[in-house]
């Protein structure tokens, strides 16, 4: 399965490739007056409108600053993720395309299912899913349900 | 071998096109219920032969079995072999609920059991002379022994020597009225029959759909799949952003034509696919006559159902989900709201209680109203359960207001039915039937009045997507406010008179009378919730996140402001803006999951220029927690708008336009009479000898100045500007010159007897100031007496008493001077109920009546049929006299039963008509 992988600072975390719909740069967010910091704002995916969330601030530290090395991902809605032709690959993201802006992108690598290992039980927190071993480091697989849904009441 | 694949395309059509006919079967039934009417029996005739066509192609027995009896009893109705009963009703119903069932069920019912509605049917079948004549002819033609072959018709009818050989049993049950034959060409023989019962019967000819019959709109349709209709407008959506687009792109340029054109096309476009996605509400409508009739018996009450409004279109989607609160409402008028007829009697009241359902547009929405004059909600029966259910607590019942307590009801669980009825008792229905209209964009409103009935109203948003809005900066943000929400537009400048004041650090803005509140976006924002936790369900290493994105927000300063006036149901507010970009028509787009707990959002969109933009609801502002809006409402008397959805009567208010002539003197003349005020320059005014004229859009208007016709005091010297007010009466372009235009009023006119001037109609107080009516009919008399001039006709003594009935005050004051003037002698009733309570205790007693439509209680087309349908006064001729101008309103009351029409304004025509009709008589 391949990942695509990200820094976030200076921690390496991955989301899998089947879930990205792209990954773009240089979109004027339009921030959202109310809305929690966390969201970023609003973009105009050629006549979409698509929620973008501040990857650092969801992980509470700093600020992920739009230049020229950021990046934001925009996932597979639902119904774009059920077309996915894994039936290995099981993940709900959200009803609507979210983006998820990062700091800065890296490689895009290959771990089996046996690659990847479940989170320790001292790291643990609800956006983890996954932690891989690639040529000697550690990257963090995301699981983005939890980060997209922000109140579940 | 059963084709009953519900995979099946063709299937599933014959389902939908079955559902369909149940559909208009049970509005048939319903309609036959009213009044006997063949087309209805036909058309009834046509659903039952359709579904029984279908269910044999798919080998349906039951449903066949079912509906071959049904049809067999339609059939003999239709050809008079048969006479319908009343008691068939109900049968009938039994019938179609009973198909409805099978349409419903797995596999179209066929374990279940319909003998005994076959048998109720059965009963009425009557075989009279005609009936065996028939037989025997079939029977005869029968008995050919020839091959079947599948013919055309005329092939058939041609050569009625073919028919199968048929052995002795199948003759006998054909003999007993049962064309159950068990032969596999059973269709054939049916259409052997039908053939023959054509031969037979030469003028009766299968009624054609070609005649217009009320129930059924068998226009021309063709069937689409509902995701096409959605793709084409979401698709319609994005050429309509495509064209703002590129509208902005050559905004400075001068070539283009083409794109204008287009542009134009466009429109007309979205409008037409809008229309493909509208449907009239009235489908959903016609079983709440089932419903309340069923409901009725069951609950041993008198009900009667009055809908209105049927032909209101709405998005189809919104239609569908319609159907179950309304239910649920009416529901409720019938269980809680009408008393039983015992009760009804013993108040006064009606022995019939009356469920009105109503549907109209005003302005982008579409506004529903379920009312009935029944006991009302019994507020302290509400709060002591309220209590009870620990919803409230002690305190808070002795503080909340009349019309706060009513809102209980839609707590989940409240239900102050002593016994939960199959209908309603479980309290689950009015917290459902909230929230489904707020799910539609819909805001719901509760009046009641104690003894006298319940009115609930619903605002709905007519279309969900594309909406004309206005685009404003607020802190250098760009958000769009639909123009259906946006009442007005307010410049606050320093020197004003009303500003923008403060009460208790809260501002608020003076709006005609209204006290209304002003928001900041940060205000709405910050209410909204104060401790906004991004995550708060989940655990882990989370801090809160609370500050929110309120950056740049400003507070208020002192020069000037800008304040748009935002409305919701009957809720007003200011919203503070720093500037207005445009109008444009945008495609609202939800907001993301994440997002739309933020209700005051009503979703984003882009513009014209890419950017994105918030879309602020004024539903969404008005709910917010921190707004009270309950206490307003009934604060003063403002403009019309506002009373909208209210129980209260509006048949005494007036409306009227205040000006001044002199500076000090108060005139008013009836709104509905103004066509036009405008603002003149003295030197615009040009006079030839003693007339002065003033010319506006090319016309020649002459100007009237009052004081040359009442006692009052003259203009101001020097003025440089007036205004002028031009009244919509025919045959009379005036302009009244006016000094000051002051306000417009809403008020209960009683006015004190005229004083010696035939062009004042009275004097009354309006907001603590006298001030003089003006007769503007008696003053185009004064201005031009040729053309208005009645004649004093010697009308014969014994034929000159005039009923007038109308509603308002105002109105009938005119009309009752005006005959008067004419030589009648002038009865008054205020509504059709008292007419009628009139005409009825002395029906010699009158000679004429003169009628207005829209009256409350019982209105003109409700008296007219009471009228001509009542041995004692169907001779007296009745006219319709309205306001309605258009044309199809005259033909609808010809139609009802007037023996002529006339419009208020045109006051020549309405003498002119009535006097001609009494010396023809």
């Amino acid at each position: 399965m391949l990942y695509s992988t990200f820094y976030l600072d200076d921690k390496l975390m991955g989301l899998p490739i089947p879930s990205i719909l792209e990954i773009g740069r240089s979109f004027k967010i339009h921030p959202v007056k109310g809305a929690p910091n966390v969201i970023d704002g609003l973009i105009n995916l050629r006549g979409k409108v698509v929620t973008i969330i501040n990857l650092g601030l969801a992980f509470d530290v700093e600020k992920v600053e739009p230049t020229e090395e950021s990046r934001i991902y925009i996932l597979k809605n639902n119904s774009e993720l059920k077309k996915v032709e894994d039936s290995d690959f099981v993940l709900q993201t959200s009803p609507d395309n979210i983006g998820i802006h990062v700091s800065r992108i890296a490689d895009v690598i290959n771990v089996e299912k046996d690659g990847l290992n479940p989170v320790p039980a001292n790291i643990n927190h609800p956006f983890y899913k996954y932690v891989a071993r690639f040529n000697d480091e550690f990257i963090t697989i995301l699981e983005p349900s939890n980060m997209l849904n922000l109140n579940e009441q | 071998m059963s084709i009953l694949n519900s995979e099946d395309d063709t299937f599933r059509s014959f389902l939908v096109e079955m559902g369909e006919s149940l559909q208009s079967m049970e509005e048939a039934i319903s309609e036959l219920e009213k009044s006997y009417d063949i087309q209805v029996v036909n058309s009834l005739f046509r659903s039952v032969h359709t579904i029984k066509g279908g269910a044999g192609f798919f080998e349906l027995e039951k449903v066949q079995d079912l509906s071959h009896e049904f049809e067999n009893i339609l059939m003999g109705i239709r050809e008079e072999t048969i006479e319908f009963k009343n008691e068939m009703l109900p049968v009938f119903y039994d019938a179609c609920d009973a198909l409805k069932e099978m349409h419903e069920s797995e596999n179209c019912g066929s374990e279940l059991n319909i003998d005994s509605i076959c048998q109720g049917l059965d009963k009425f079948k009557v075989t009279n002379g005609n009936n065996t004549l028939l037989d025997e002819s079939l029977k005869e033609d029968i008995k050919t022994n020839k091959e079947i072959t599948p013919k055309t018709k005329e092939e058939f009818s041609n050569d009625k020597e073919s028919f199968q050989e048929i052995s002795s049993e199948e003759i006998v049950s054909v003999e007993q009225g049962q064309s159950r034959l068990s032969n596999p060409s059973k269709e054939i023989t049916e259409e052997t029959r039908d053939i023959i019962v054509e031969e037979k019967k030469e003028s009766r000819h299968l009624e054609d759909t070609k005649k217009q019959s009320k129930i059924l709109n068998h226009n021309e349709t063709i069937r689409v799949n509902i995701d096409l209709l959605n793709k084409l407008m979401e698709l319609t959506g994005e050429i309509v952003l495509g064209r703002n687009q590129l509208l902005q792109q050559f905004k400075g340029s001068e070539e283009k034509s083409t794109l204008v054109a287009m542009a134009h096309m466009i429109s007309d476009l979205q409008q037409i696919v809008l229309q493909t996605r509208m449907q009239p509400i009235g489908g959903t409508f016609t079983k709440f006559n089932r419903i309340v009739r069923d409901l009725a018996k069951k609950l041993n009450k008198e009900i009667k159902l009055i809908i209105k409004g049927e032909d209101t279109e709405l998005d189809r989607t919104i239609v569908e989900s319609l159907s179950d609160p309304l239910t649920h409402l009416i529901r409720n008028c019938a269980d809680h709201g009408i008393e039983s007829s015992q009760d009804r009697l013993s108040c006064g009241k009606d022995k019939v209680g009356t469920i009105i359902i109503e549907a109209r547009q005003e302005g982008g929405k579409v506004v529903l109203i379920v009312k009935d004059d029944g006991r009302g909600i019994d507020i302290e029966r509400i709060k002591n359960i309220a209590l009870a259910k620990q919803i409230i607590s002690q305190n808070e019942i002795d503080i909340i207001t009349d019309s706060e307590a009513a809102k209980l009801i839609y707590y989940p669980g409240l239900s102050t039915a002593t016994e939960v009825t199959e209908f309603s008792g479980r309290g689950v229905g009015m917290d459902v039937v909230k929230s489904t209209f707020e799910k539609l964009g819909g805001a719901i409103d509760l009046e009641s009045t104690k003894g006298e009935g319940t009115c609930v109203t619903v605002h709905l948003p007519t279309t969900l997507t594309i909406m004309s809005s206005l685009i404003v900066r607020i802190d250098g943000d760009r958000f769009a406010v639909p123009h259906s929400e946006l009442k007005e537009v307010i410049s606050v400048r320093p020197d004003d008179e009303l500003r923008i004041e403060k009460i208790q650090n809260k501002q608020v803005y003076q709006l005609r009378g209204n006290l209304i509140p002003i928001l900041t976006l940060r205000d709405i924002t910050n209410d909204f919730d104060e401790n906004t936790q991004p995550y708060p369900n989940l655990e882990g290493d989370l801090k809160s996140n609370i500050c929110k994105n309120n950056s740049n927000l400003k507070t208020s300063n002192d020069s000037q402001q800008l304040f748009l006036v935002l409305h919701s149901g009957a809720n007003q507010f200011g919203l503070i803006i720093d500037s207005i970009d445009h109008t444009e028509e945008i495609v609202v787009k939800p907001l993301a999951n994440i997002l739309c707990k933020y209700s005051y959002y009503a979703g984003s969109s882009i513009l014209g220029n890419s950017d994105v933009a918030m879309v602020l609801s004024a539903n969404g502002i008005s709910q917010n927690r921190k707004l009270n809006f309950e206490k307003t409402e009934n604060y003063g008397e403002t403009d019309n708008k506002i009373v909208e959805g209210q129980l209260i009567d509006l048949q005494e208010k007036q409306d009227l336009l205040l000006f001044k002539y002199a500076r000090d003197e108060q005139l008013a003349v009836p709104l509905s009479l103004v066509f036009k005020v405008e603002q003149i320059v003295a030197s615009d005014v040009q006079s030839m000898s003693d007339s002065h004229y003033v010319k506006i859009k090319d016309k020649n208007i002459i100007l009237l100045y009052l004081n040359e016709y009442l006692n009052i005091k003259p203009l101001p010297e020097n003025l440089d500007s007036f205004y002028i007010i031009i009244p919509k009466i025919e045959d009379f372009n005036v302009g009244i010159v006016a000094s000051e235009v002051v306000d417009s009023a809403h008020i209960n006119l009683k006015m004190e007897a005229s004083i010696n001037s035939e062009a004042v109609l009275g004097i009354t107080d309006i907001n603590r100031q006298l001030t003089y009516i003006i007769d503007l009919f008696n003053l185009a008399e004064q201005v031009n007496p040729d053309r208005f001039k009645t004649k004093k006709k010697l009308l014969d003594p014994r034929k000159n008493r005039l009923l007038v009935v109308e509603d308002t005050p105002f109105f009938r004051h005119i009309e009752k001077k005006y005959f008067e003037s004419a030589g009648f002698k002038v009865s008054q009733a205020s509504n059709g109920k008292e007419a009628l309570d009139i005409l009825l205790k002395e029906p010699n007693n009158i000679d004429l009546i003169v009628s207005d439509i829209v009256m409350p209680i019982m209105d003109g087309y409700e008296l007219v049929s009471k009228i001509k349908t009542n041995k004692s006064l169907m001779h007296i001729p009745i006219y319709a006299l309205t306001s309605y101008t258009e044309k199809e309103h005259q033909e609808k009351a010809l139609a009802a039963g007037f023996d002529g029409y006339s419009i208020k304004t045109n006051k020549k025509n309405i003498l002119k008509s009535v006097t001609a009709h009494m010396t023809e008589v």
